[in-house]
């Protein structure tokens, strides 16, 4: 009887043909991005991956924005204004936002969104956890209160989403974590419509943003979840996609420079790929062993491998990024017999190490392949595994392993020190090979309480000094970003201070 | 009957609570930490010990086990940690794609490899026999993910006749939810193009897991037809003036489906295997892509529900055979005497 | 898979002409990859040459180079050992494994060969490659976990198949007459089932080899088996993916080669399947 009914059912449909339904519609604005993962959530308070941020990005406003071609500008968002005083801020509000829902933006929505990050310490709360408390003067001022003078506190807050405090209250019971997980409602430049669970997200453009859109913007962004870099990159040469992220660099290079397409190219990574040295564990915990891994490394096989689009790196921080002592650093080559002399002076010829690599990174793969082909030279064995991020992570965390390679971007424009806590300080994320130094530590503490740059800047020196004296870290090669654009597309611009990022509201048709 | 029935219903019971068992046990050796990757990245410790507690991760393995099985007897197959939603919701959702491909794949392999066997067992030894002999083992020994990837280049790359993966059109509405079976609710919204080009998604998918099978079912449906072209009642029909094709049908077809769907019993374990990995190639959101993107994060409950699942269906495939054979197989009077 | 050489019984068609010489010559191959790479591959398989870095197939190097400049044709020779080898280490525990418990289930009292069919169906339904997740991650991702795992959901095949020949051949009429004349229970089985059972076993081994092989490589393809720097065939694949577009040699020769082999294996377990029938 039901399966009479079904065919009846179909059959009636197919009768009455497109009456409700049409999966052909005119799909000129529809503009589709191939994602290398699916959101685990996309709430601002916890997005912490590059696909995460798509969405909260596109969804939220955040209160300031910067120049993307000098981090260090920063540009009026939904605050118009701002000063330092100390150890308070204060933000003037740009009037007439409103939420996706037509709720108002005001002060209190700032607060609100602030606390709530704070209480949850997930995603980028580290981005502002100096922040001691935030106050609402009137619906259109806010003061921001932190625990020392910082000098990098708006810079730092053009990472932060800003969300509705109706929302916040209306699910406070678990500071609306599950809500917020899977619903959206912000001022940003686009809506959020559906999530089909391993395909999509889809957006639409909200015309009511206060921002101003390029000509001929995309009505409709479909977020698409393609785990495999070469389903991306065969996808966005095929025309299926309209932009991808992580396209594998040989094949980025290849689509870019067919017909058809053109190369974007820029900077935006800090370390990629960085191999850590776990300084606890033998035999990588003697400093001789480690410098003689450094020396040994052959930079330029990574350079070749990445087509010579590569520098090597210096240091921690990148030459391009405001206030970088990297031109004042020595140049760090392959030097054999300096390796061998380290080597001999550690005295521990024919070591082996283990070395974790988080898999689906070519780039990583590859890095620790030459450190194995360099380490053999020295009688040196690298063992190889390839296990996703949090067990790699965790293994040399937990002693099991020698090394693990790392790729990372600092989410601050501006701010270098968020970047040194996450990775070098005790207790940092990335500081998974358990780096510790007293000095650095009390730097990077100090760093942003000083007004002047140049002081600043010889400080900076300082810490970045005390990471390379170290040998904790092999900055293997420090590529350019290259990402393939379509002919027919127009506006893709690379965020210094992100992994590889895409501002919807800035893409056009052509 | 119906005595056998219920030993095969305890003994279904028994194998599943066995897989549970043994698949918790052996996700929960890991050494990684869920909960690390929940709180995500630039958590501090203290986030990550709250989340391991708010989860029940930071109890002792006994305690997790009984928990995890007083749920499983409710129907409760756990969270996702990487999707934040319960395991059930999630199946829900992605469990009508995976019985999709392998119904049209399993539909597909028995029209082809009977075709393809009708076509052997005519001048068994000859030419054509042989032939197809050949083919269909090549195609076992051809590695699924690398014919998948193969298939791709070909036919989106090159030829542009087929899509790259996923289940419909990127920049097309898929017809409303019903059943969850793209087909079916393409039909029900009463879109013919939608079935076809839902079809058209399902080709490269299913010819990849098809390819693989047809040497087993080939080779069963020729050696039953050879086998039942010389039985006596063949001939006894061909003698009352039978239409040739009738009896290709109405007999040989009968006897030969019984070895292939006991065949096909026994590879459903495989099936599944290779189901993962042509859902991870195609980008077919499925419970093998689902599952496969969970351990990637360790996240247990996923991968544990899949062998559960699979389990289950291997167990209701095979009673749903002891039922059939009687009326598939005419020599088999009754199962269990 | 296996289930099918179970059948070739069925159909008593001997590889003809070329084809089983060819398949011959193939298992010669294969075995001077395995016992002689030195000599055969013509650069080293590991060392990283940069300069050569993707470069198409030519006589220098005649399947073209991958992303670290290395050689696919010999890192093919070299990892036939471990692809070949532990595909053949699996086949060969599990039909031993195999063939013991077959044989004590096929010779033992009802309800205890009931009871040991019972849990060799339990392996039938699990999902090899969950296993496989769950082995890897528990014990480390390697040849040795992929070993592992296979052989765990490989050998009911060998007890089934084993108990099936056993309870055939118990039957047999000059099996009753042995036991007829006191000839005790292991004479019987030593002298009379298990030279039959091997034979039986002999045929599915070789067939399966070219299956374990395939499974094998889709493991280390999902990244759960060997490790880089390895040139396991299952990894190279894997590791040819970014490349797809811009290196084709790089994907192709690799997969043919796994899919040669596995047929050369099946042509080869035919062969002796339909001598055994004749």
């Amino acid at each position: 009887m039901k399966l009479r009914n079904g065919i009846l059912g179909m059959a009636l449909g197919l009768l009455m043909g497109g009456v409700s339904y049409s999966a052909f519609a005119d799909d000129a604005s529809t503009f589709v991005y191939a994602d290398a993962g699916e959101p685990s959530t996309i709430d601002p308070a916890k997005a912490n991956v590059n696909w995460e941020f798509t969405v909260t990005r596109n969804i939220y406003d955040r209160l300031v924005d910067f120049d993307l071609s000098d981090p260090s500008k920063l540009l009026p968002a939904l605050a118009t204004d701002w000063k330092q005083d100390g150890k308070v801020w204060t933000f003037k509000l740009r009037d007439g936002v409103t939420f996706h829902d037509g709720t108002a933006f005001d002060a209190n929505d700032v607060k609100a969104t602030l606390d709530r990050l704070l209480k949850i310490g997930q995603g980028q709360s580290y981005l502002v956890d100096d922040i001691a408390s935030v106050t609402v003067v009137d619906p259109k001022t806010v003061t921001i209160e932190t625990k020392a003078p910082t000098v990098f506190l708006a810079s730092n807050l053009s990472r932060i989403e800003m969300l509705s405090d109706e929302d916040i209250a209306k699910h406070k019971d678990d500071l609306g974590q599950a809500w917020f997980n899977e619903n959206a409602n912000g001022t940003g430049p686009y809506e959020f419509v559906s999530w089909t669970r391993g395909t999509q997200i889809e957006l639409k453009r909200n015309d009511k943003w206060w921002g101003k859109f390029p000509e001929k913007p995309f009505d409709r962004v479909l977020d698409r979840f393609v785990t495999d870099g070469a389903n991306r990159a065969r996808g966005l040469e095929g025309g299926e996609f309209d932009l991808a992220n992580f396209v594998p660099l040989d094949e980025a290079l290849r689509i870019g420079t067919s017909s058809g397409f053109h190369l974007v190219e820029g900077n935006n990574l800090w370390a990629w790929p960085a191999i850590y040295l776990n300084m606890d564990l033998a035999p990588t915990n003697n400093k001789d062993f480690r410098e003689a891994l450094v020396k040994a490394f052959d930079y330029n096989a990574m350079v070749q491998s990445f087509q010579g689009r590569a520098e090597v790196g210096r240091g921690p921080v990148p030459s391009w990024f405001p206030g970088s002592p990297e031109k004042e650093e020595a140049e760090i080559k392959t030097d054999l017999d300096g390796a061998k002399a380290a080597l001999a002076k550690s005295g521990l010829a024919n070591a082996k190490i283990k070395c974790s690599v988080p898999a689906g990174f070519p780039e990583f793969r590859f890095a620790a392949t030459v450190l194995q082909s360099s380490a053999q030279q020295l009688g040196v064995t690298v063992e190889i595994e390839e296990q996703p991020f949090v067990e790699a992570i965790t293994a040399i965390k937990s002693d099991k392993s020698n090394c693990f390679v790392l790729g990372n971007a600092n989410l601050s424009p501006s701010d270098a020190t968020k970047f040194f806590a996450a990775h070098y300080l005790k207790g940092g994320f990335y500081n998974s090979g358990k780096f510790f130094d007293q000095t650095l530590q009390d730097l990077v503490a100090k760093l942003p309480t000083i007004a002047d740059p140049t002081e600043r800047g010889k400080l900076l020196k300082q810490a970045a000094d005390i990471v390379v004296d170290s040998h904790y870290i092999i900055w293997t090669a420090r590529p350019k970003t290259v990402v393939p654009e379509p002919d027919r597309i127009g506006g893709y611009r690379i965020d210094p201070a992100e992994y590889i990022n895409a501002r919807f509201w800035e893409m056009y048709s052509k | 009957m119906i005595a056998f029935l219920f030993k095969r219903l305890v003994w279904g019971l028994v194998v599943l609570i066995a897989v549970a068992v043994i698949t918790f046990f052996l996700s929960r050796v890991v050494p990684a930490d869920p909960a690390a990757f929940l709180a995500g990245q630039n958590a501090s410790e203290e986030t990550v010990q709250r989340i391991r507690i708010e989860h029940g991760l930071d109890r002792p393995l006994p305690e997790q086990f009984a928990s995890y099985m007083i749920g499983l007897a409710k129907g409760d197959l756990g969270e996702s940690i990487r999707t934040r939603r319960s395991v059930s919701t999630d199946l829900k959702q992605y469990l009508p794609a995976t019985l999709e491909l392998l119904i049209v794949s399993f539909v597909l392999y028995l029209a082809i490899s009977f075709s393809l066997a009708v076509l052997a067992a005519r001048r068994p030894g000859g030419a054509v026999d042989g032939a197809i002999r050949l083919i269909t083992m090549i195609g076992t020994g051809i590695p699924v993910f690398w014919l998948g990837m193969t298939l791709q280049f070909f036919f989106f790359y090159k030829l542009h006749w087929l899509p790259l993966g996923s289940r419909f059109p990127i920049r097309e509405t898929a017809p409303p939810v019903i059943s969850g079976f793209l087909l079916i609710d393409s039909l029900l919204a009463g879109s013919l193009s939608a079935f076809l080009v839902s079809l058209k998604h399902l080709a490269l998918p299913a010819a990849t897991i098809v390819v693989n099978l047809l040497a087993v079912g080939t080779r069963l449906s020729r050696a039953a037809l050879i086998q039942e072209q010389s039985r006596l009642y063949v001939r006894t029909a061909r003698g009352k003036g039978l239409s040739p094709n009738r009896i290709l049908f109405k007999h040989i077809l009968r006897n030969a489906l019984s070895p292939i769907l006991t065949a096909t019993t026994m590879q459903f374990g495989y099936m599944i295997s290779w189901v993962i990995l042509v859902e991870v190639i195609f980008d077919w959101p499925g419970i093998g892509l689902y599952a496969y993107q969970s351990f990637q994060v360790f996240d247990y409950s996923p991968v544990i529900a899949l062998a559960i699942v699979s389990t289950a269906g291997f167990v209701i495939i095979n009673l749903v055979m002891d039922l059939l054979y009687p009326v598939i197989d005419p020599r088999v009077q009754s199962v269990g005497s | 898979m296996s289930i099918s050489t179970q059948l070739t019984r069925w159909t008593i068609a001997r590889p003809r002409g070329v084809l089983l010489p060819l398949a011959l010559l193939m298992v010669v191959i294969l075995a001077a990859f395995t016992l002689l790479p030195g000599l055969i591959a013509p650069h080293d398989p590991i060392a990283l040459a940069m300069a050569d870095r993707l470069k198409p197939p030519s006589l220098t190097h005649v399947f073209g180079t991958d992303e670290g400049g290395r050689d696919v044709f010999s890192r093919i020779v070299y990892g036939t050992r471990y692809s070949l080898g532990v595909a053949i280490a699996i086949v060969f525990a599990s039909a031993l494994f195999g063939v013991v418990y077959g044989a004590v289930s096929g010779m033992a009292r009802q309800s205890i060969d009931n009871l040991m069919m019972r849990i060799v169906d339990l392996f039938f339904g699990f999902p090899a490659l969950v296993l496989a997740l769950a082995v890897a991650a528990s014990i480390g991702r390697g040849l040795d976990s992929v070993a592992l795992s296979l052989a765990i959901i490989w050998w009911p095949g060998y007890a089934r198949l084993v108990r099936g020949e056993v309870l055939r051949l118990r039957e047999r009429p000059h099996v009753e007459a042995a036991r007829a004349l006191g000839v005790s229970e292991m004479t019987i089985l030593r002298r009379h089932i298990i030279p039959f059972v091997i034979q039986e076993v002999n045929v599915r081994v070789t067939t399966d080899i070219g299956y374990a092989l395939v499974a094998v490589t889709a493991l280390s393809f999902l990244g759960l088996g060997a490790n880089s720097p390895t040139p396991e065939w299952g990894l190279l694949i894997r590791d040819s993916r970014p490349y797809f577009g811009s290196a084709w040699w790089y994907l192709v020769f690799p997969g043919t080669m796994i899919m040669l082999t596995a047929t050369a294996f099946s042509l080869i377990g035919d062969a002796l399947a339909s001598r055994r029938a004749a």
